[in-house]
């Protein structure tokens, strides 16, 4: 398992080394280069030389890669163009936000999508089935901006009971009620996916024959749903968690802007608004390592619930 | 937005032969359920909007109109009209020939990118195929949506950059489908027998290999168009999709929510005109892959 385990890290920092390729291989067909954007309308061919020497634009393309690359690994990512202070600080602030957020989203979520998951999936094609999978079809396939906005207009301007924006400057836990718009709307379209995916775990579980041998020797349906479809089902539940961080992360970028919460997301949205490309750069690189991270415990809390798959 | 978690089969049933069901068009309108015919209906509806849209909108979908701000629903104006006193309803049938096709055009972009990058990987292999999946796997664990930001901050926003950034975030698992159906088929013996023919490898794949790999295939394609959908609908929302005063309904959904309490007629009907595609096409493809919704 430790092999298995330290193999896979390995890959992940492979893999996030070729995400970092990716994002500067997209950024450098910029048709403005750092030292244009830097001095404005006070370029001159000289004084432009003297800034891309200082810095290192002419450098060639894989010693920028890696000194780009190279400083984001010890937190250093360069100066933001429009904030005009140092990228990591920022972000990391913003990303301790974004954190509450996601970590709410994922506390009612996760627990609630396998319950009902289960719930569907055990009662196949019945009321209670049907039920389930048509709230949760129509509940992914509003856009979450159309949900957000449904939200603001039930609870803010008709009831009045929740704030419309949720601009905070301190601790996100200081006023409580800015958080529950926003972590609603996330959770309708991730709180859907999980259930749709637990239901399908479900499903075919109990399709196996070892359950149909476990019902036919007489034991009752809870005690075969809980001796031998939990257990089973849970795997693809842990999965689907790891898949979610990333579709969550993708999300809260339009949910952050919406309620004007000040995290990761909504940072990286105003970034590319004002095309501030070095704080988008960093902001892309550092929720793909977490979408990355995530999926990576996701696989090893799978195998390590199921060793026989260390073997692929 | 990861879209790749909206994707996974959620129908819960073994995968019945989906050939079949989508070769035989009378059998598989009968095979529908009521939803499921009043979802077709619904997905026709939006196809003819985009040929007719235009030429049965009553007003112009850009002329201001200073006398008519914010009109509530009238028989004048069936959906109200916006703050520059546009006709909402005829900016919805125009600006759904504009949302429809993009998204169109960014489903067959990325189908085809898929494809071909999937049916070689899977049919040459080697290092060719390892290194295709590998990149495959990067663009994946980027968040879609992000990729797409990128993307437009660094080339600005305009119908081709769309396209190459929605083609970019959505060819990779198409890629690993098509790549799964052409290592089924070349083991086949109808696909031996085409080599011991003779037959070159590009004859093979798109003889033996494509037509086999089709259905598969159109699923995902249908599972794509509505995640075109969603994915330019956030762009436009955030602002980087369609530029204005293009009539797409993302971004009016955005134009309008400063007068949600006043009018909220001006933000719900483009909302409701993308969930109502949406949907319909979500419950289309799940009904035609065997599930009931």
């Amino acid at each position: 398992m430790v092999r298995y385990a330290a193999q896979r890290v390995g890959l992940l920092l492979l893999t996030l080394a070729l995400v970092a390729l990716v994002i500067f291989t997209i950024t450098s067909f910029l048709p403005t280069d750092a030292a244009e954007t830097k001095l404005g309308i006070l370029a001159t061919p000289e004084s432009l030389e003297f800034v891309r020497q200082q810095l290192g634009l002419d450098q060639p393309v894989l010693v920028r890669f890696w000194s780009w690359f190279g400083g984001a690994l010890r937190g250093d990512f360069g100066t933001s163009l429009v904030f005009q202070t140092e990228i990591g600080p920022l972000v990391m602030a913003r990303l301790a936000n974004s954190a509450v957020l996601a970590g709410l989203v994922l506390l009612i979520s996760v627990p609630l999508g396998i319950v009902l998951g289960m719930w569907a999936g055990s009662r196949e094609g019945g009321a209670i089935d049907r039920i389930i999978s048509w709230v949760t079809l129509t509940a992914f396939s509003f856009p979450e901006f159309v949900w957000a906005i449904l939200l603001i207009f039930v609870f803010a301007n008709i009831l009045g009971v929740l704030p419309a924006a949720s601009i905070i400057t301190g601790s996100p836990f200081d006023d409580p009620a800015k958080l529950v718009m926003p972590v609603a709307t996330a959770t309708i379209v991730v709180l859907a996916l999980t259930i749709r995916m637990m239901r399908q775990g479900t499903v075919q579980t109990l399709e196996l024959d070892y359950v149909r041998t476990a019902r036919l020797k007489g034991l009752s349906e809870w005690k075969v749903f809980r001796k031998h479809v939990m257990g089973n089902a849970i795997a693809p539940a842990v999965t689907a968690t790891g898949t979610n961080v990333a579709y969550l992360l993708g999300s809260l970028a339009v949910v952050e802007t919406i309620f004007s919460f000040p995290g990761i997301g909504s940072l990286t949205v105003q970034a590319a608004n004002n095309r501030d490309v070095p704080l988008l750069a960093a902001a892309v690189l550092l929720t793909s390592a977490i979408v990355t991270t995530a999926n990576l415990v996701a696989d090893l809390i799978v195998v390590g619930l199921n060793p026989r798959l260390r073997k692929s | 937005m990861t879209a790749m978690a909206r994707d996974n089969d959620t129908s819960g049933r073994a995968p019945r032969a989906p050939r079949a069901r989508w070769a035989a068009g009378r059998s598989w309108w009968a095979d529908l359920s009521w939803t499921g015919r009043v979802a077709a209906v619904v997905v026709l509806a939006a196809g003819l909007i985009v040929v007719f849209g235009a030429a049965i909108a009553p007003y112009s979908a850009t002329d201001l109109n200073p006398e008519a701000l914010l009109v509530a629903p009238s028989a004048d104006h069936l959906l109200g009209t916006d703050n520059y006193g546009r006709d909402v309803f005829s900016r919805i049938l125009v600006g759904g020939r504009a949302t429809l096709l993009l998204a169109l055009l960014c489903t067959i972009s990325s189908m085809i990118v898929g494809a071909i990058v999937g049916i070689t990987s899977g049919y040459i292999g080697g290092t060719y195929d390892m290194l295709v999946m590998r990149i495959a796997d990067v663009l994946q664990s980027i968040p879609s949506l992000l990729i797409a930001l990128l993307v437009l901050a660094v080339f600005g926003s305009s119908i081709p950059i769309l396209v190459l950034a929605i083609t970019l975030v959505f060819f990779p698992p198409i890629a690993r489908i098509a790549r799964t159906a052409a290592l089924q088929v070349a083991k086949l013996p109808f696909t031996e027998a085409a080599k011991v023919r003779g037959e070159g490898t590009l004859s093979i794949v798109f003889r033996e290999v494509l037509p086999n790999a089709a259905p598969t295939l159109l699923t995902e394609a249908g599972l794509r168009f509505s995640h075109s959908l969603l994915t330019l609908a956030a762009l436009g929302f955030l602002g980087l999709g369609v530029q204005p005063p293009t009539p797409d309904w993302g971004l009016m959904v955005n134009e309008g929510r400063a007068y949600m309490s006043a009018a909220p007629w001006v933000v719900l009907a483009p909302a409701a005109a993308i969930a109502l595609v949406v949907l319909a096409v979500n419950v289309v493809i799940d009904e035609s892959k065997g599930g009931r919704a």
